[in-house]
C-alpha cells in the first residue's frame, strides 16, 4: 500500500500524448550537411523554418549571396557546411 | 519565442537558430549555434567583410579550439536581430569554417536572452531579458 496515492506511470498513454504535444520536430538538415557538393562551402537556403532547401552554394559568402540573388532570393539563410561533421565539445579556450 | 533544434546528422542535433546580422544598409540571415559554454559570440570573418565592418589590428585577439592551432580574430561591433529584438553588441570575427555556423555565447547572446533548452522536446525557448535599444 502507498497511503492511497496513485503512482504515476510515465508510460501511460495520457502522459505519452502530453509529451508528444510539447515536442517540436527538429529541422532536418542531414541531407544538406551530408551533400558532398556543399562540404566546405557556403550554402544559401530557403524555407529554412520547415524544410530547408539549398538555392545556391559557393566557396565564399559574397559569391553565394550573388548566386542566390540572381535566382531571385534576396535574403536567404546562409551558413557554412563543415567538411566533416564532428561533435563539438567546449569549442574555445581564450589566451 | 520557441525554435526547433536542427538535426545535422543522424546522431547530432544542435540548438542552431536563424539570426539577422546587420550594418547600416546590409542584412544577412545567418545560422548561430547557442553555446552556453562560449564566453563570447564568434562569427565568420566573411560576415564582417560583407557588412563592411572595419577590423583593425589593435582589436586583434587569439583563441584556441580544443586540440587545434591558435586562431586569430578581431573584435568588432555589430547589430543583431533575434526573434524581433534588435541589439548592438561586440563579437569576435574569425575564420571558423570548421564549425560552419556562428557561435552565440555569453556576451552577445546570453546577456540579452534567457534560454531554456530541451533536447528531449527538441526546443529552444528564448526570452528577452531587457528592453530593446
Amino acid at each position: 500500500m502507498n497511503g492511497g496515492q496513485k503512482k504515476i506511470n510515465p508510460l501511460e498513454n495520457k502522459n505519452r500524448n502530453q509529451l508528444k504535444y510539447n515536442t517540436m520536430k527538429a529541422i532536418d538538415m542531414k541531407a544538406i550537411y551530408a551533400n558532398k557538393n556543399y562540404k566546405g562551402n557556403w550554402v544559401a537556403m530557403q524555407d529554412f523554418e520547415t524544410k530547408p532547401r539549398v538555392v545556391a552554394y559557393a566557396k565564399t559568402l559574397d559569391e553565394v549571396l550573388k548566386k542566390a540573388k540572381e535566382k531571385g532570393f534576396d535574403m536567404p539563410l546562409v551558413t557554412q557546411i563543415p567538411k566533416k561533421v564532428l561533435p563539438i565539445v567546449g569549442p574555445f579556450v581564450f589566451k | 519565442m520557441i525554435f526547433p533544434y536542427k538535426e545535422v546528422n543522424p546522431s547530432i542535433s544542435r540548438p542552431i537558430i536563424p539570426i539577422v546580422v546587420k550594418s547600416d544598409n546590409v542584412f544577412i540571415l545567418y545560422d548561430g549555434l547557442i553555446d552556453s559554454g562560449a564566453d563570447y559570440s564568434i562569427f565568420s570573418l566573411e560576415i564582417a567583410h560583407r557588412l563592411g565592418i572595419k577590423l583593425s589590428n589593435k582589436n586583434a585577439t587569439h583563441f584556441m579550439g580544443v586540440g587545434k592551432d591558435e586562431v586569430s580574430g578581431y573584435w568588432g561591433n555589430i547589430d543583431i536581430r533575434v526573434a524581433g529584438i534588435i541589439y548592438k553588441t561586440r563579437v569576435i570575427f574569425a575564420r571558423i569554417s570548421d564549425f560552419g555556423h556562428g557561435i552565440l555565447g555569453q556576451k552577445g547572446f546570453f546577456d540579452q536572452f534567457d534560454v531554456n533548452f530541451s533536447l528531449h522536446k527538441q526546443t529552444i525557448e528564448i526570452t528577452p531579458v531587457k528592453a530593446t535599444h
